[in-house]
């Protein structure tokens, strides 16, 4: 539905977006997730239209969006800094967004609205505090009947509750509707939870691209432990990380999972357990390979 | 939902007119309490207060008083700034403009709809106010209403002009202050630049006293400063539907400028970055015209000041006169600074040594070297003018009394001595003798002014004297100096004579045949080489009398059909006074006769 084929962005000199590429499919749940300046917000406001890439295709549905009113009518776009007019109360902004948005639904809106009982109608929102604006965000983005809704921080700023409500929401829309989300986070935890494709981002370029099944398999995390020396296994296995405590060495390896636990088999450990990863974890492995890691730092 | 047109959103200009309402609601406000209720308040007491010869005169007055207050182009002007700023202000905030830009709408339409919004929440309060204020003139029979609705067409002009204007600055820049500010240089750069040149012109060039060189044939690039030349009501009888249309013929004009300036504002916009938001210009290729602009006017406005400030005592400006060296130091230090300053604006930041170009602020920095150059070494044609484009030329002295000229010859001959005249000696206290000379050429086509003063002193300037007064050595050429070719039959004002035995003035501007006689005798006498130009180089004892004469050509028949307009405009309101010495033979014989002196 969404694909980016080698976008490329500078600002000044310095290359925000270098030759990222994606493919979001219809009716995904896509986690783009990747470090502080990695351009994930840049590349979202590329697809909603806001930026124009220096070089590249981006498409929805085969569509250029920049400039493409027909396209961009698809998208509802909550960025993680909120657009209100001054002295706009959530019925203000309805209307505003119903004259530009073909598919807006005043039904839905209000059926939404008794979802979030504590949104005042008549207040101005820029008085409201940030979860309550978000909450409003969420409102109008669903009652807009998007195909595709792009996510900048989603649900920073609102409280378990909200959150639990607003995925329901969204996953509901994305099972009945096919609706396709593409939502950029640092909360990794949650992604895990509502994502099934993961699109890891690290200095301007997509660095992996998989369903999160995918990516979970790919990486292991094995805790195991050898009677006799330790055998170098280095040689043989992609192993991102190797720490020890006394004889039990924990290895994150890259590979696929049966391969890797037959090699380790052949080493006879007297102990030898496969553990599953967050996607927090794989994440940090991920970009320490990419000279982003935790560094350790005597004070 | 998006019109059928697609270049126009009505939900998106419904909402600028809504939560702009602050500003055309007081707009109407204001023209309603400052500009109906007044006019009519006072047309109602003038109708009870005055006679009828007068009220209509009286009423014509107030309604002309209230539209320059309401309409003028600097009212016009500032509407528009703030129409404009309001209208696009998303597009300098970062996440107001990634949100708009974000909507399903195409910037032709979001370009449209906002500038639709902005004139309309503008001209709609005062369009209103025009009409109401027609009505009441027909109320109350005042008889203007052709000129009232020619007024308000005149309004609407200006502010399309400058609302465009603004709009494609607010396009060129990233932040409203600068665009603001730019918009402000922009309405006056022209007049500015000219201003700098007289200026300097006058500080470089020796004996240069005025300079209009620019003013005149440009103006019409400042719409701010122009229109408040002719905008307005004329109230005079004379005022008719064919002379208010006239004047807005001027206006019209305007309109073909306004309408590029969208086409280029909705082009900008389009190729305009979402990401340059805050940066001082949107456009890199603007940065170096940023830079060039603010150094080349911003040097010579810096070197002024400095020297107006510093001019305590009156020494400053004095040594700096003529002072090429001393003067070309401290304009290439204010260029230097002035570029330093440009970068810093653009780079936003104080720190720009490392990052500027010495380059581009030496290349400028020598073009305006070069400019100073060339108006100090006085390329032909800049300062003194050339001959031939020369209308007329005044050469007159401290008195008042100037001699006018418009034949080639005697132009020739004054513009040949200019050019060899040798820098007079502006040392040291005036003396007895001193000569002060005025000339003013009135070039051909734009009647542009150049005016040069000099002041010569008989111990250390005789050559430039003894230059001066060659040219008029000749009676004849002072006396239609004096009072034209048409000597023989000008339009006289007013006539009068010295009376010794009273002790005044007498007027004999009546006395037909006495003025004539007495005037014929004095226009021998000066071709008889009796005058001397520099007129008070005689004995005061010599005086006999003094004979004042207001005088113009005739305006009618063909008397002066063959003089260029700017000599015959010279001539209006003339006034010569000839001291009478002995050597008027003639004239003091005419004036004996007639009992004016013994």
């Amino acid at each position: 539905m969404i694909q980016g084929k080698k976008i490329c962005k500078s600002f000044d000199g310095f290359k925000a977006l270098n030759e990222a590429s994606f493919h979001v499919q219809k009716g995904a749940v896509y986690g783009l997730v990747g470090p502080n300046g990695a351009g994930k917000s840049t590349l979202l406001r590329h697809i909603t239209g806001v930026f124009r890439q220096d070089s590249g295709q981006i498409l929805v549905d085969g569509e250029e969006v920049y400039e493409n009113p027909a396209v961009k009518s698809k998208i509802a776009y909550i960025p993680d800094d909120m657009f209100y007019f001054r002295q706009s109360n959530i019925v203000d902004m309805k209307n505003y967004y119903k004259g530009i948005y073909p598919k807006f639904d005043d039904e839905l809106f209000e059926k939404l609205f008794e979802c979030f009982p504590s949104i005042d109608k008549k207040k101005n929102i820029r008085r409201m505090s940030k979860g309550m604006q978000k909450q409003t965000a969420f409102l109008l983005a669903i009652a807009m009947r998007p195909e595709i809704l792009i996510l900048d921080e989603p649900v920073d700023g609102l409280d378990p509750v909200m959150r639990r409500q607003i995925w329901s929401i969204i996953l509901n829309a994305v099972s009945e509707e096919e609706m396709t989300v593409m939502v950029s986070s640092h909360n990794l935890r949650e992604l895990e939870d509502v994502c099934d494709h993961v699109g890891i981002m690290n200095k301007g370029s997509i660095i992996i691209e998989r369903s999160l099944s995918e990516l979970q398999s790919s990486v292991s995390k094995v805790q195991i432990a050898f009677s006799g020396e330790v055998p170098s296994l280095k040689e043989e296995l992609n192993i991102m990380n190797h720490t020890s405590m006394g004889k039990v060495q924990t290895l994150i390896i890259k590979g696929d999972q049966q391969e890797i636990k037959d090699k380790l088999k052949s080493y006879n450990p007297i102990l030898m357990d496969m553990l599953p990863l967050t996607l927090e974890e794989i994440f940090i492995y991920e970009l320490g390979g990419e000279d982003y890691g935790v560094k350790d730092i005597i004070l | 939902m998006e019109s059928k047109t697609s270049f126009f959103n009505k939900t998106i200009f419904m909402k600028d007119i809504t939560r702009f309402w602050a500003v055309w609601g007081l707009e109407a406000i204001g023209l309603l309490m400052a500009g109906i209720l007044p006019v009519y308040t006072s047309c109602n007491n003038i109708v009870q207060n005055y006679s009828v010869d007068d009220s209509l005169e009286a009423m014509r007055s107030v309604f002309s008083s209230d539209v320059m207050i309401t309409g003028n182009s600097i009212v016009m002007a500032a509407f528009a700034l703030v129409a404009a700023v309001l209208v696009f202000s998303y597009i300098n905030n970062t996440r107001d403009s990634y949100m708009i830009h974000s909507l399903p709408v195409k910037k032709e339409a979001l370009f449209i709809s906002h500038y639709a919004a902005g004139f309309v929440m503008v001209m709609v309060p005062y369009v209103l106010y025009s009409i109401i204020l027609t009505i009441i003139s027909m109320g109350f029979e005042v008889g203007i209403a052709h000129a009232l609705v020619g007024v308000m067409l005149e309004g609407i002009i200006e502010f399309f002009l400058f609302y465009s204007m603004m709009c494609m600055v607010i396009m060129i820049s990233g932040n409203s202050v600068i665009a603001a500010v730019i918009y402000g240089v922009l309405n006056i750069l022209v007049v500015g630049v000219s201003v700098l040149y007289n200026l300097l012109s006058t500080l470089l060039v020796y004996g240069l006293s005025s300079n209009e060189f620019f003013s005149a044939r440009l103006m019409k690039f400042s719409p701010v400063i122009y229109f408040l030349k002719y905008f307005g009501l004329d109230c005079g009888d004379a005022y008719t539907m064919e002379n208010a249309y006239k004047n807005l013929g001027r206006f019209a004009v305007y309109i073909i400028p306004a309408v590029l300036f969208i086409i280029v504002a909705l082009y900008l916009y389009k190729k305009r970055a979402a990401e340059i938001v805050g940066d001082t210009v949107a456009f890199k290729w603007c940065r170096p015209v940023f830079r060039t602009v603010f150094t080349l006017t911003g040097a010579p406005s810096v070197a002024f000041l400095f020297l107006f400030i510093a001019d305590m005592n009156g020494s400053v400006i004095q040594k700096a006169s003529n002072n090429f060296p001393l003067v070309s130091i401290l304009f290439i230090l204010c260029s230097i600074a002035c570029y330093f300053i440009s970068d810093m604006i653009l780079n936003k930041t104080f720190f720009i040594w490392k990052k500027t170009s010495y380059v581009g602020m030496g290349v400028l920095t020598i073009i305006l070297f070069g400019f100073i150059s060339l108006i100090h070494f006085e390329i032909p044609g800049m300062i003194i003018p050339k001959s031939e484009k020369v209308a007329c030329v005044r050469v007159g002295d401290n008195h008042g009394n100037g001699m006018i000229y418009e034949d080639q010859e005697t132009i020739n001959k004054i513009v040949n001595m200019q050019s060899k005249l040798k820098k007079g000696d502006d040392s040291g206290n005036s003396e007895e003798n001193d000569l002060y000379v005025n000339i003013e050429y009135t070039m051909k086509g734009t009647g542009e002014r150049r005016e040069f003063a000099y002041t010569w002193k008989e111990s250390t300037d005789k050559d430039n004297i003894d230059m001066y007064k060659k040219i008029f050595s000749d009676g004849k050429t002072v006396l239609e100096g004096l009072f034209s070719t048409s000597y023989k039959d000008i339009n006289i004002y007013s006539f009068s004579v010295d009376d010794h035995k009273l002790q005044q003035s007498v007027e004999i501007t009546d006395k037909y045949e006495e003025r004539a006689l007495i005037y014929n005798a004095l226009i021998e006498d000066i071709k008889n080489n009796c005058y001397d130009p520099d007129n008070w180089s005689f004995d005061e004892r010599e005086l006999v009398t003094n004979i004042d004469i207001d005088f113009s050509l005739y305006s009618k028949g063909n008397k002066i059909k063959n003089h260029n307009m700017a000599y015959i405009k010279a001539f209006e309101g003339q006034y010569v006074s000839i001291a009478v010495t002995d050597k008027f033979v003639n004239t003091v014989k005419a004036l004996k006769h007639f009992g004016y002196i013994k």
